[in-house]
């Protein structure tokens, strides 16, 4: 299945590129941007590709989305690449933190919009469909000159690619263990001029999965887990001329979890449900030497939750409006001028807020980049001006040497902060107008390799980086501080420093390709100060974040045949009440896709947590034992 | 029916009572405050506590939050909805001997029962105390924060105690009781036990204070402090045992009892229906009973000889002797 992503291009190419299209992805790291070589269509690509000028970045493609089975984003990055997904179990909250920071320290966009909650500052990755996107890159370090507040950690981009320029019709089908069900179906169709795509897709799962609390305890049944997520992707796009574009995007979603007790929980009666919608409009015009973007996006989401056992029945809802203009100048063959200005609107609305609480939010952002032979210089700024508050002003130095052949070197120097969250600042009790915002300093340097000889291609990079954030915002417990309540207060700096090792061999025969790849991330995180009111000493790791995180694959691929094995070990962690013991968790695959000139189907077989390991990556949070899904794709053009 | 003996009283208690001066019980029970079943009260508005008996219970409470902490009066009778909407009930569903009123504390730091400056410097004499509906059931079952006693695999040795210090002079003072209001960690499980019902906390050897300092402390914690819900009730604070034998002496008190002193059958006379209770000197209850108008008959052969005091609704009552 691995072979046919799709595109109706790769279907007629050869069987043997195929396997290799399909199994260079299962490198865990996926594949490292050649960062000079810019897109020259989508303009917010290109500005998320700038800014990734001398830092670490991994790509995970629609090839690899396709390759075996994924509910949502959280399975794809804690598939795919070392960093550690803050899941509470099977399709339930799963956060992200890159580098060791939280996770409201890490940006999400979605074709350069930002798709964080206002009120909590974060995503949960369990309710982004990996259906939904085609491409996933994750941009390591601070993103704040280009992207503003939050991305201090780290920046994930979901992008759509443009839509196919021939109709067709792509299904994918999957059933396996825990009463779990897949659908998803997509169709691009239209004119030349006026492209649609729409993607529809469910996922109903009972999740009453076989688990173990440790080696020595027998197997019990989660239970209150069940899962129903339906959701449609509808994109037009409009090709006004040769250069000028408008593309229109709406993202519906409705999705309802059950949540499960932890494993010191009798019994669990709270569920939730969240209903999506996301909208975009973008206008796009690529001159000779000058480009446009206008995009504008309003967000709504509605978040109901119920727990009949204790009679708590609350709704959360915001909804963001965000208009953004942007122009890049190529001035010269070797310096590119890119500005711009936003302006964003958050509304939101709890029974814990006073009354509704809205937000506004300004900006503008420019950046240099100068090219010389070997050398790519990059230096943004922006500056927010948010309810009536100045941002510190955002910079952002980089460079790339690439003058000994196959090697790039690379360093960043960069500024970031964060702005409080609507919950810190007006939750009732607690909140703290007051707020400072977060603020810091990213460096990082690396080496990265690339070469391919005859049969064989290798790729390996080192990265390490040191970032501080200061006035670290963190809820304070009632009785300390003289409060009677949970309040945040600004109080620390933590201090974060690590590497990232990034490796990849393939090796392609005539009928044969192997792939091996290996991801190591190493990530000290420490709070830089004793807290007491914590029970946090100088030096302690930050919550949730192992020092040593691992991802191993090996991929074979012979004909029509394709099989894999990806191991994923993770190190301890300190949790919020108990620690998070260590884990190693393996997966297996299989399929077989032949070629036909009518149609590119495939079929497949994945089992997951193939040692039946009991582990959590949150205390008190017991994850699957093995699992086993099978499926079936096929695409009609 | 006897006549009270005051000499004799007075011999039997002055070993105890020391420097006191004749001072009265006082029992602190809440009822002042007339809540029915259901009915709390965590807002001590205009002031900052809730006054009874002889002591204050500080009380924070902001009205923009809705929020309060420290100390509510609570007649909520609320013994199976878990979560903290329901915080403001006792696991037996009613105040101590069977009253219907009782106060709960939320003890996230040390909190105090003050005593109110006519009883600063004497001395507070017992209580009682049981685990809120919240804390209970959290315990018995765990919630999304807290784990459920005993752990995962139901071995775990966890606890949760009370400790109580008294403040004399502004001094705390170093000795302390320990009261469990859910003990697991018994070799034998089946001694495992959640306090579900109003238990006797006896104070007496703390002396005078001026307040009393009460702190949680539970196995279960996290970063951010203690994971098992910190609330407590408490009932019928008795910051004194002593009796003017004046007072006791009124005939024309509502409540006659006598033969005194008793060995075997105790007559007592209600001349107004409510309940009835007799006390140590250590202030401990040791029978309590709604008594209607009329003359009723108790047996107190099996009571530990002493004295006791019989009362009817908290008021002031008579000393007898059982011997």
């Amino acid at each position: 299945m691995m072979r046919f992503t799709g595109y109706s291009q790769i279907r007629n190419a050869m069987y043997l590129t195929g396997i290799m299209l399909c199994l260079l992805p299962l490198g865990i790291s996926g594949q490292h941007d050649t960062i000079l070589m810019l897109d020259p269509i989508e303009v917010t690509a290109r500005r998320i590709k700038l800014t990734d000028v001398g830092k670490h970045t991994e790509t995970i493609d629609s090839q690899i989305l396709t390759m075996r089975q994924y509910n949502n984003v959280a399975e794809v990055l804690a598939f795919q690449t070392p960093l550690y997904i803050r899941s509470y179990g099977m399709g339930t909250l799963a956060t992200l933190g890159i580098r060791g920071a939280s996770a409201v320290h890490t940006q999400f966009l979605w074709n350069g919009i930002p798709l964080r909650n206002p009120m909590l500052g974060l995503l949960d990755i369990a309710l982004i469909p990996s259906f939904f996107t085609d491409d996933i890159s994750i941009h390591y370090g601070g993103h704040g000159a280009a992207f503003g507040s939050g991305a201090i950690g780290g920046l994930v981009s979901l992008t759509n690619k443009p839509i196919s320029e021939t109709s067709r019709m792509e299904v994918h089908l999957s059933a396996g263990s825990w009463g779990s069900y897949l659908g998803e179906v997509k169709f691009d169709y239209g004119t030349q001029k006026l492209r649609f795509s729409t993607r529809l897709f469910f996922q109903e799962a009972e999740n009453n999965y076989r688990y173990r609390l440790n080696k020595d305890q027998p197997e019990k049944n989660q239970i209150h887990h069940h899962l129903k997520n339906l959701g449609l992707l509808q994109e037009v796009s409009w090709a006004i001329n040769a250069n000028e574009s408008l593309t229109a995007r709406l993202w519906l979603q409705n999705t309802d979890r059950q949540i499960p007790p932890t494993s010191t929980q009798s019994y669990s009666k709270a569920a939730q449900q969240d209903k999506t919608l996301r909208t975009s409009l973008q206008w796009s015009r690529n001159g000779e030497k000058v480009d446009w973007q206008v995009k504008t996006a309003i967000l709504d989401e509605d978040i109901d939750f119920q727990d009949s056992v204790i009679l708590l029945y609350t709704n959360n809802h915001f909804r963001t409006w965000l208009t953004e203009v942007e122009t890049s100048v190529q001035l010269n063959p070797r310096l590119n001028v890119t500005g711009g200005i936003f302006a964003e609107y958050v509304n939101a609305k709890s029974a814990n807020y006073k009354a509704g609480v809205s937000r506004n939010q300004y900006g503008g952002f420019a950046s240099f980049s100068y090219l010389l032979e070997d050398w790519a210089f990059r230096f943004q700024m922006r500056e927010e001006f948010t309810d009536r508050q100045w941002s510190p002003l955002l910079v952002d130095f980089s460079t790339e040497w690439s003058g000994i052949r196959n090697f790039t070197v690379k360093g960043s120097l960069s500024r970031n902060y964060r702005i409080p969250t609507l919950n810190d600042l007006y939750w009732r009790p607690g909140g703290n107008p007051e707020l400072a915002p977060e603020e810091g300093w990213t460096f990082e340097s690396g080496i990265h390799f690339q070469s391919g000889k005859g049969k064989w291609d290798f790729n390996a990079s080192a990265t390490g980086f040191i970032r501080s954030i200061n006035d670290w915002i963190m809820w304070l417990p009632p009785g300390q501080g003289g409060r009677n309540f949970w309040s945040p207060i600004n109080i620390i700096q933590v201090n974060s420093t690590g590497s990232e090792f990034r490796s990849g061999i393939a090796y392609m025969a005539e009928k044969w390709i192997i792939n091996f790849s290996l991801g190591l991330d190493l990530t000290w995180s420490q709070f830089a100060d004793d807290l007491p009111e914590f029970m946090i000493e100088e030096g302690d790791q930050v919550f949730y974040v192992p020092v040593h995180n691992v991802v191993s694959g090996i991929s074979l691929g012979k004909q029509h045949w394709s099989a894999y094995y990806n191991h994923h070990w993770f190190g301890a962690s300190n949790g919020i009440s108990e620690s998070v013991s260590s884990g190693n968790i393996g997966s297996v695959g299989l399929s077989y896709g032949p070629v036909r000139p009518s149609a590119v189907w495939s079929v497949y077989l994945q089992a997951d947590n193939v040692w039946n390991t009991p582990y959590r990556l949150i205390e008190r949070r017991p994850m699957p034992g093995r699992s086993i899904k099978m499926g079936l794709r096929f695409v009609i053009s | 029916m006897k006549k009270f003996q005051p000499i004799k009283i007075l011999t039997i208690v002055s070993a105890f009572l020391m420097c006191h001066n004749g001072s009265a019980q006082i029992v602190a029970d809440f009822e002042e405050y007339n809540l029915s079943a259901g009915e709390y009260l965590n807002d001590a508005s205009p002031s900052s506590a809730f006054q009874s008996g002889a002591i204050e219970l500080t009380n924070y409470y902001d009205a923009d939050f809705n929020f309060w902490s420290g100390w509510a009066i609570s007649a909520d009778t609320n013994t199976t909805t878990p979560g903290f909407l329901n915080q403001f009930s006792a696991i037996p569903g009613k105040g101590a001997l069977n009253s219907t009123t009782y106060s709960v504390g939320y003890i996230f730091d040390p909190i105090v029962v003050r005593l109110q400056p006519q009883a600063i410097g004497k001395p507070m004499i017992g209580m009682y105390i049981t685990n809120s509906t919240y804390t209970y059931l959290s315990m018995r079952d765990g919630d999304p924060f807290a784990k459920k006693f005993g752990g995962e695999t139901g071995e775990d040795p966890d606890f949760l105690f009370i400790t109580f210090k008294k403040y004399y002079e502004g001094v705390l003072s170093t000795d302390s009781i320990n009261v469990y209001l859910a003990d697991y960690r018994f070799a034998d499980s089946g001694k495992d036990y959640l306090l579900s019902d109003w238990t006797y906390v006896d104070l007496t050897e703390f002396g005078p204070m001026d307040s009393l300092s009460m702190q949680m402390t539970s196995s279960d914690n996290g970063a951010f402090g203690m994971n098992t819900p910190s609330y407590v009730c408490m009932d019928h604070v008795t910051t004194d045992n002593l009796q003017l034998f004046e007072i006791i002496a009124d005939e024309d008190s509502n409540l006659q009892v006598g033969p005194n002193p008793v060995s075997d059958r105790l007559f007592i006379g209600v001349k107004k229906e409510g309940l009835c209770t007799a006390v140590n000197l250590q202030g401990q209850v040791i029978w309590f009973k709604h008594l209607n108008v009329g003359n009723h008959e108790i047996q107190v052969s099996n009571w530990p000889k002493g004295v006791y005091v019989i009362s009817q609704n908290g008021e002031i009552g008579k000393k007898i002797s059982v011997q």
